[in-house]
């Protein structure tokens, strides 16, 4: 079960990517993914692959595992495309009985599937050189200025920290509820068809049981520590923009500036 | 007719976790697994219950090798049951019945056979018909626990595999619930593997104890023998004496004499020492 899960695990490698702020990772990755929109010639699917090729060589994390993150997205992948091949265009290239196959469906298909790779990657070097803990501390910073504003920004990002630990956690206890239910004779494959809607039952209830029970138990701890009170709470770990930081924000206003420039010059 | 494993190492997530098992489970005996955390214990027992899916090595069944498809071995593995810990957390069901029932139907028995298996189960268990039909969130821990373990006895396991079953009970609940186990594989004439922590239990009840140790079998021996007469294969595990065979020692230690006791069980512990001190005391009048 645990090793299903590949999408984006935080993969340590010591590499630039890793050390950058969290916030610089946040802020960059926001204004990288709103400068895809300038997207359009072949010109700028290049330098954005070029970009994104770019950062994942610099995560120093091997490409299979990226590689492996994109297998969930498969399906999708393929609907898209074969939704814009087929039922989009008017320039008709190849058609069999109703299928038809046009010119413009190609060209589109082939670039939203582009486009939703490359922003998969994008997402996917995040989490995989960021660790959550540090990225819900980067959150909440850059969301401070919301506070003044009446917003629960601390109680907010605490929810995300709290939701991020309990992952494997709750992944830990799904796995023991399935083998438990299965000592009991428990299969869904014997399950038949109308019934199949229910299968999950034996699965599910226990497993929101337990989450609940352990949701309780950890609010009434954190009241205990008397969470709520006084002053805000504060961080060991101080984040602190470096020089990389600079680097890095800096690469990537040229980046946003050199998609700019080939959009209107070439 | 009995388990066997030949050699079987597992791996999880490239980390060897057993290593060269072999053994042999005879049936009708109660076999404790020891050891401290991490050393394989519930690997082992997933092995053995056909959970862990991929493993080097052989694993016999009752002469016969268990299948390597998943379908043939969850079929072969059928006649074990297995209690996890805090096997109330398996619970869904609205109605204890229905929550009883649920292994049976899923086995596809006949509602006859059911209802037949169901009386002497509540009965080894100790509790009334009355709970049947209440929901079983609304029980107290104690008698959830005892819910979810008679809902595994009810498929009539050949073995009953207990993965420290009693984790959270109070003593009395726990004496209490380890003694109606007991008395269960007695009466079935049934082959239970008991993993605990807790040595007194496992000296009270255990037939044989196997040790295990990052990821090794240490021992598989007699309760007897390893708790009175081999110790050191305790010791290698980094584990303690039963607390009755401790205090045994220490009043050797005392007293300045040995006093020769077979058995590991409190009971026979105390008569042998109430035997041997009352002999002194006559010889001292």
């Amino acid at each position: 079960m645990n090793k299903k899960i590949v999408w984006g695990q935080f993969t340590e490698t010591g590499s630039l990517l890793h050390r950058l702020d969290p916030r610089t990772k946040l802020l960059s990755l926001l204004v990288i993914m709103l400068s895809f929109e300038l997207l359009q010639t072949f010109a700028t699917y290049m330098t954005a692959t070029a970009f994104v090729g770019m950062l994942l060589q610099t995560s120093r994390i091997p490409l299979r595992l990226f590689a492996r993150g994109l297998k969930p997205l498969l399906l999708i992948l393929i609907f898209t495309f074969l939704y814009h091949v087929l039922l989009t265009g008017e320039t008709v290239i190849w058609s069999w009985s109703f299928i038809k196959l046009t010119q413009e469906g190609l060209v589109n298909g082939t670039r939203i599937v582009w486009q939703i790779i490359l922003l998969a990657l994008l997402a996917s070097v995040l989490t995989a050189t960021t660790k959550p803990l540090l990225m819900a501390q980067g959150l909440e910073k850059l969301l401070k200025p919301l506070y003044k504003l009446g917003i629960p920004t601390e109680a907010f990002s605490l929810m995300v920290v709290i939701a991020i630990r309990f992952i494997p956690t709750i992944i830990q206890e799904l796995d023991r509820i399935i083998l438990a239910q299965q000592a009991r004779g428990y299969d869904v494959a014997s399950v038949t068809r109308p019934k199949r809607v229910f299968a999950y039952i034996p699965i599910l209830v226990p497993l929101f049981a337990t989450t609940i029970q352990r949701a309780e138990q950890l609010s009434f701890a954190i009241d205990a520590r008397a969470y709520g009170t006084g002053k805000g709470r504060t961080s060991y770990r101080q984040l602190e923009f470096k020089r990389g930081d600079f680097a890095a924000g800096g690469s990537t206003i040229i980046f946003v500036l050199m998609m700019l420039l080939i959009r209107i010059y070439v | 007719m009995a388990y066997q494993l030949n050699q079987v190492s597992v791996s999880i997530a490239e980390r060897e976790v057993l290593r060269n098992i072999s053994c042999t489970l005879q049936e009708g005996k109660w076999i404790s697994v020891i050891g401290q955390t991490g050393a394989g214990k519930s690997t082992f027992a997933k092995v053995i219950k056909g959970l862990v899916p991929s493993y080097e090595g052989e694993y016999i069944l009752h002469q016969q090798l268990l299948p390597g498809n998943s379908k043939g071995r969850m079929k072969a593995v059928r006649e074990i049951g297995f209690v996890f810990q805090y096997p109330e957390h398996q619970i869904f069901e609205t109605t204890v019945y229905k929550e009883l029932t649920f292994g049976p139907r899923m086995r596809g028995h006949s509602p006859k056979r059911i209802e037949e298996a169901l009386k002497p189960v509540l009965e080894q268990v100790g509790l009334s018909t009355d709970i049947l039909s209440r929901v079983p969130f609304e029980l107290s821990g104690g008698q959830r626990r005892r819910v979810a373990i008679a809902s595994v006895l009810i498929a009539d396991p050949k073995l009953l595999i207990l993965d420290e079953p009693t984790a959270g009970l109070d003593p009395l609940s726990r004496r209490a619930l380890l003694q109606m186990l007991k008395e269960w594989q007695q009466m079935n004439h049934r082959t239970v593997l008991f993993i605990s922590h807790q040595m007194e239990d496992v000296a009270e009840y255990s037939d044989e104890v196997m040790v295990f140790h990052r990821g090794h079998l240490l021992g598989h021996s007699d309760a007897n023998s390893l708790f009175m007469k081999n110790t050191e294969v305790l010791e290698r595990a980094g584990l303690p004496l039963p607390e009755p065979v401790q205090l045994l020692r220490l009043v050797e230690e005392l007293s300045g004499r040995r006093i020769e006791v077979n058995s590991c069980r409190e009971q026979d512990i105390i008569n042998q020492v109430r035997l041997v001190w009352e002999a002194r005391s006559l010889q001292n009048e």
